[in-house]
C-alpha cells in the first residue's frame, strides 16, 4: 500500500481496515525509527512503545486535521515527537533557572560549581577524541537528565534542521513563546555543557564549520 | 583551607536576536550576520550532536507481531477500530446484535438488560434532535445561509457569523453527548470531534438531525466559512 496522503484521507473518512491497514504498514516500514527515537528520549523501550502507540492512536483520532496536500508520514512523525515531549514533560516538571530577579537559582548556581568540580583533565591536556567524546556525552546526558524537553529538542534540530515553523508545531505555542523557548534551550544547556566548553575552548580558534544536516 | 574551584567560564548573556542566530546556525542554515561567539558556539555544538548521537538503551522494541497485536487492540479499545463484534453487527450477524463496550449513550447504565440501554438511547436521540430543533428555531442564527458543503471528514459551515454558528453547534453536540472540541484554523472557527467505529445509529442520526454527514472514520471536523454577503438590489 502507498502511504500517500489520498490513502490517508480515504482511511480517515472510511475508517475500519483501511486504519488497520495503514496501522499495520506504518509500524511495519517506519515503526523501528520511532521507536528507536522515542527510547533515546526516554530510555526505555517499554515507555517507548506506550508513546509511540498513544500517538498512532492520535493520529487517527485526530485524522481530519491532517490536510491532504503534505506528506501524512511527516504528519505523523510530528505527532509522534509532540506525544515524546508531552511524555518528557509529564515526567518532569520544568523547573525555573532564574529566580524572581533575574538571577540564577541557588540550585543552578550550586549545579555549576557541581558541574566544575568533576573531574576534567586540565585544557592543557592532549585529549583524544574519546575523552572528549565522553565529557560531552556526560554533559549532555545530565543536561537531558534534567532538562529532558529542551535537550530532545535540541538534538532533532541539529538531526533534522528544525526551523522556528516545526517547533512552533511540535510544542504547540505562539511564535512568541517558541522564540522564548529557543533561548531557554541554550540558557538551559551552558551550565550543563561548561565542562566540554573548558575543554575546547583551547580549540575554539578554529571551531568546526557547522555542517549541512 | 582550599578555595572552592571556580566554574568555568561560560560564554557571555545573549540577547533574542543571538538566541536566534545561534539555534539557525545549529540548525545549519547560513546566517551571515551571526557574531562569532554564537557562530562558534553553535558550530562546536552542532558538531558534537551529529557526531555523538544518542545510543538508544539497551534491549530493543518488542517483536513486530506482538507490538502491533498490542496497538491493535488498543485501538480497538479507543474505538478507533471496531471490534470484532462491531464488525459483526455491521454485516448483520444475528449473535452480535447486541454491543459489548459501552458507548456514549450507554454512559451511567450498569445493567446488562437491553432495555434501560436501548431506553437510554432513545433518550439521548430525543435530546439530541429537541436541541437541534431548538438550534434551528433561534432567533438571529442565520439557518437559511447555512449549508453544509462538503461531506467527507472535514465538513465546511458557511453562516453569517461563523464564530457563533460554531458556539451553538459546539454547544448542541458537547450537550448530546459527542466528544467535541473547538479549534481555530487560519482564522477560520472549527470543531473537532472523535467518534467511535462505527458509529451508532443514534449518534448518526443526531448528526443528521443536525444537518451533518455522519463519516465513516474516527473522526470529523467541522469549519466555518463567512457565508458571502448577498449582492446589492438594483434600484
Amino acid at each position: 500500500m502507498n502511504l500517500t496522503a489520498e490513502s490517508f484521507a480515504q482511511a480517515c473518512r472510511e475508517g475500519g481496515a483501511r486504519i488497520e491497514t495503514w496501522l499495520r504498514v506504518v509500524d511495519r516500514e517506519h515503526g523501528a525509527r520511532f521507536y528507536r527515537e522515542a527510547a533515546s528520549a526516554l530510555r526505555s523501550w517499554h515507555a517507548a512503545e506506550d508513546v509511540v502507540q498513544d500517538a498512532m492512536l492520535k493520529v487517527w483520532q485526530r485524522c481530519a486535521t491532517f490536510h491532504g496536500t503534505g506528506d501524512p508520514l511527516a504528519w505523523i512523525h510530528t505527532v509522534v515527537r509532540h506525544t515524546l515531549l508531552d511524555a518528557l514533560r509529564q515526567r518532569r516538571p520544568e523547573q525555573p533557572l532564574q529566580d524572581e530577579d533575574g538571577e540564577l537559582t541557588d540550585q543552578v548556581q550550586d549545579a555549576v560549581l557541581d558541574l566544575s568540580e568533576q573531574a576534567v583533565p586540565t585544557p592543557e591536556q592532549r585529549l583524544s577524541e574519546q575523552q572528549v567524546e565522553a565529557v560531552f556525552r556526560g554533559c549532555f546526558d545530565r543536561f537531558h537528565a534534567d532538562h529532558p524537553e529542551h535537550a530532545t529538542v535540541l538534538r532533532w534540530v541539529v538531526e533534522d534542521g528544525l526551523d522556528n515553523t516545526a517547533i512552533e508545531l511540535l510544542l504547540g505555542r505562539s511564535p512568541g513563546a517558541t522564540r522564548e523557548f529557543i533561548s531557554q534551550c541554550r540558557k538551559k544547556a551552558r551550565p550543563y555543557l561548561a565542562d566540554w566548553h573548558a575543554l575546547v575552548r583551547p580549540l575554539a580558534s578554529n571551531p568546526p564549520r557547522a555542517t549541512a544536516p | 583551607m582550599s578555595q572552592p574551584p571556580q566554574p568555568p567560564e561560560l560564554p557571555p548573556p545573549a540577547d533574542p536576536d543571538d538566541d536566534q542566530h545561534w539555534f539557525d546556525l545549529l540548525a545549519g542554515r547560513s546566517v551571515p550576520d551571526a557574531p562569532a561567539a554564537a557562530r562558534a558556539e553553535a558550530a562546536w555544538l552542532r558538531t558534537a550532536l551529529l557526531s555523538y548521537r544518542t545510543h538508544a538503551p539497551t534491549g530493543g522494541p518488542a517483536a513486530g507481531d506482538v507490538r502491533i497485536a498490542r496497538l491493535l487492540a488498543r485501538a480497538r479499545a479507543e474505538g478507533v477500530l471496531p471490534t470484532v463484534a462491531d464488525t459483526r453487527q455491521l454485516s448483520g450477524t444475528p449473535a452480535a446484535r447486541q454491543p459489548t463496550r459501552a458507548l456514549w449513550w450507554q454512559a451511567g447504565d450498569g445493567s446488562n438488560s437491553r432495555v434501560p440501554r436501548w431506553g437510554a438511547a432513545l433518550a439521548a436521540s430525543l435530546a439530541v434532535l429537541g436541541v437541534g430543533v431548538l438550534l434551528l428555531r433561534q432567533p438571529g442564527i442565520d439557518t437559511g445561509g447555512s449549508e453544509v458543503m462538503r461531506g467527507a471528514a472535514v465538513q465546511q459551515i458557511s453562516a453569517a457569523d461563523p464564530a457563533q454558528r460554531r458556539a451553538q453547534v459546539l454547544q448542541a453536540l458537547q450537550a448530546a453527548g459527542f466528544d467535541a472540541q473547538p479549534f481555530d484554523r487560519l482564522g477560520r472557527p472549527g470543531i473537532d470531534m472523535a467518534l467511535p467505529v462505527p458509529l451508532p445509529a443514534a449518534q448518526a442520526q443526531a448528526l443528521r438531525t443536525m444537518g451533518l454527514n455522519p463519516p465513516g472514520g474516527p473522526a470529523l471536523q467541522l469549519e466555518f466559512l463567512a457565508a458571502p454577503q448577498p449582492a446589492a438590489s438594483a434600484p
